[in-house]
């Protein structure tokens, strides 16, 4: 009931976007797909350090969108906050990140990668297995011929966010066996 | 017109069923109309919110391209069974998923324009914005139809019909029952004036009603049945009693005509033993045969003319029984008309008489004495009589103030040799004086009272008088009262009446007081009595003096 009356209170206050260009790529879906999570996942206060600080959308590794995820992100907002794209090298290196997407080498290490980003509010996504088993939260997939994901709720809870249920009804759910 | 004319029932009870038919039907209808807008109403409403949650469960299968999930959500819809369509279009306009399954998404590229929802003739339908935060994701469309409407206008039409036919029976049993308590007291009243207009009778009473109007209504109706109730007894009371004084009239003529009768036939008889008496002297007394012959014819004559006399006194009995006034009319004329006749006779008896002194035997000649009284005693009667109509046309004599003490003197002085041996003790107190009348009337007023008193004097005990006059109120009251035999009870109502002797070892005619009640009459007086058997009677005269 609760969120019946929230969804109509957030209906009142909607302005209408316009049309954007049918995604062609599997790459550029994702884009559109990273940049919808930002509608069905909740970041904590804590996960920005002032008022006015920007929502990051953050890239490691190899960039796969080029500029499209750039055009997507443009002008939108999360929260009142504006949207951008930020690019990252190496791990260490992110921070104030909101949605980190991992585009993981062949070489890398899972665990190493994801060592110094414990315990920040950030949302992983990747294409890989490998990192939603070892702390990611979301996994692209490829299925039929269509981009599908994987979540690993237990992951996003302990990172301290909100994953929409409507999101999680669209996703495959991974339980990981926590390493003691 | 129509309803004017409708029985009081019927027109209570149609006013009662139309009153609650009309507000009836207009509540009704206004419910009807009351429940259609919130209906329609609550119905977009409903199909609004239904919207909201479909849109709102729809935003993640359209942010992440997923026409299977949607159509999940859609297909959801089958526990509404008004929903005929549903569509959900991405946010560039083309169609994503529709329900029911089978529709064909290629069918359906065209995006409605507007948002909100609208009712078309057999539909409601509109579609609606998915947003998801402040993102818009697609349009959701749905169509409902208007079965559940319909059927519940349906039901709230049956209810209407049977809400209104229910209360117009329950008010029909009810009006019939309730409108007794108006028109049945009023159906009673009319009835009962029914009852009596069709029977004349007086007595029934309306006895139906309460204290209302129709009460009141009642009570008047009764009042006034007693009113004529009242004057019908009044008016028989007065029939009969009329009836009785014409009776009483008519026997008093009667037994007049009687005694009348009695006294001609005795003189006729006489005639006859006189007739053989001078027979029997024809032979010494050619000429007394001739004259005897000529009175026979004479007396004959007469005869036949008091008879034609009767006769007419018969027929003016008959025509008194309706009027009084005749009976004036009859005295007078008898008075009159007999005067001469008897005088006639008396002359002739005389002259017989004194032909004959001196031949006659001492019981002839008691008979001849025995006729000269009769022939006496009816010269009287006829006096009395012409009395009569005389105190009836001494209206306009003049008026003049009379000294009671001055009648009084004469009249006891006139009847000072009828006193006998003892003399009467008279007690005498005028308080007033002077009376304003005739000296006639007064005089002979107070003659007849003072010799009635004189005449029924009680033989045990010596005659005391009292004669009183006082001012009462517009009246000059004279007093009269004696301590002789007094009067019987059972003859107090008849004392006034004409020829009524009620006692008879007195002579006298009766019409001493009836001439004296004439009188005062006449004058606007009266005349009262009290009167005890072997005690003694008292007189008032009330003279009329007009206003003081």
């Amino acid at each position: 009931m609760f969120q019946i009356l929230s969804v109509l209170m957030l209906t009142c206050s909607v302005t209408s976007v316009s049309a954007q260009t049918p995604p062609v790529t599997e790459t550029q879906v994702k884009a559109i797909f990273l940049f919808n999570f930002t509608q069905f996942v909740e970041w904590p206060a804590h996960a920005f350090s002032t008022t006015d600080t920007p929502f990051v959308i953050g890239i490691l590794g190899k960039n796969p969108f080029g500029t499209y995820l750039d055009e997507i992100v443009s002008g939108e907002k999360k929260n009142g906050r504006p949207m951008v794209v930020h690019r990252f090298s190496n791990a260490e290196e992110v921070k104030d990140c909101h949605i980190l997407f991992v585009n993981l080498a062949k070489t890398d290490v899972p665990e190493a990668i994801l060592e110094p980003l414990k315990g920040k509010s950030l949302l992983i996504v990747s294409d890989s297995e490998n990192l939603i088993h070892h702390g990611g939260m979301i996994r692209f997939m490829n299925v039929n011929r269509k981009i599908r994901f994987q979540i690993n709720p237990n992951a996003a809870k302990a990172a301290d966010l909100t994953i929409s249920s409507k999101l999680l009804n669209l996703a495959e759910i991974v339980t990981v066996e926590k390493k003691k | 017109m129509f309803f004017k004319d409708l029985p009081i029932q019927k027109k209570l009870m149609s006013v009662i069923l139309m009153t609650s038919g009309a507000v009836l039907i207009l509540t009704c209808t206004a419910f009807f109309i009351y429940e259609l807008h919130t209906f329609r109403q609550s119905t977009v409403q409903e199909l609004s919110i239904l919207g909201e949650i479909i849109a709102a469960n729809s935003t993640a299968a359209l942010a992440f391209d997923s026409p299977e999930e949607a159509r999940e959500i859609l297909s959801a819809l089958i526990a509404h069974d008004h929903i005929v369509e549903a569509i959900l279009y991405d946010v560039g306009g083309n169609p994503f998923s529709a329900y029911p399954q089978n529709l064909s998404l290629e069918s359906l590229q065209v995006i409605p324009k507007s948002e909100g929802y609208n009712f078309t003739d057999s539909h409601l339908e509109g579609s609606q914005p998915v947003v998801q935060g402040t993102r818009r994701l697609g349009t959701l469309f749905l169509k409902s139809d208007l079965k559940a409407m319909d059927e519940r206008l349906r039901l709230y039409g049956i209810i209407v019909i049977l809400v209104v036919s229910l209360s117009s029976l329950l008010a029909y049993l009810l009006s019939k029952i309730l409108q007794k308590s108006i028109s049945k007291p009023i159906l009673s009243l009319a009835e009962t004036a029914k009852a009596i207009s069709d029977r004349q009778d007086y007595s029934v009473r309306a006895t139906e009603g309460g204290k209302d109007e129709v009460g009141y209504l009642n009570d008047a109706f009764n009042h006034m049945l007693e009113q004529i109730q009242e004057q019908n007894r009044a008016l028989s009371a007065f029939n009969k009693n009329l009836e009785q004084k014409v009776k009483e009239r008519t026997i008093e003529l009667e037994n007049a005509n009687k005694e009348q009768k009695v006294t001609q036939r005795e003189v006729y008889e006489k005639n006859k033993e006189l007739a053989q008496a001078l027979e029997e002297l024809q032979s010494t007394e050619e000429q007394l045969i001739k004259m005897n012959n000529e009175l026979e014819r004479r007396v004959n004559e007469r005869t036949k003319d008091l008879l034609a006399s009767e006769e007419e006194l018969k027929v003016k009995n008959t025509e008194l029984k309706r009027t009084n006034i005749d009976l004036d009319n009859f005295i007078y004329t008898a008075s009159h008309d007999l005067k001469s006749p008897i005088s006639n006779i008396e002359g002739l008896t005389t002259m017989l008489n004194r032909l004959l002194d001196q031949r006659l035997e001492p019981n002839e000649k008691k008979l001849m004495d025995m006729i000269g009284l009769s022939i006496i005693k009816f010269k009287k009667t006829i006096a009395d009589l012409a009395e009569i109509t005389k105190a009836q046309k001494n209206l306009n004599q003049k008026m003049d103030p009379i000294s009671f003490q001055e009648v009084i003197e004469e009249v006891l002085l006139d009847l000072s040799e009828n006193f006998n041996a003892t003399k009467p003790t008279i007690i005498q107190d005028l308080q007033s004086r002077t009376v304003m009348g005739s000296m006639k009337n007064i005089r002979s007023i107070i003659y007849n009272l003072v010799t009635n008193a004189v005449k029924y004097r009680s033989p045990e005990r010596p005659l005391q008088l009292e004669i009183k006059t006082y001012q009462e109120a517009e009246y000059v009251v004279l007093v009269v009262k004696d301590n002789g035999l007094g009067i019987n009870k059972k003859y107090h109502s008849k004392l006034f009446h004409m020829f009524k002797r009620l006692h008879t070892h007195v002579e006298g005619t009766g019409i001493g007081l009836y001439i004296i009640k004439r009188t005062i009459e006449n004058y606007g007086g009266k005349i009262e009595f009290e009167s005890e058997e072997n005690e003694g009677s008292e007189f008032k005269v009330y003279f009329y003096q007009g206003i003081a």
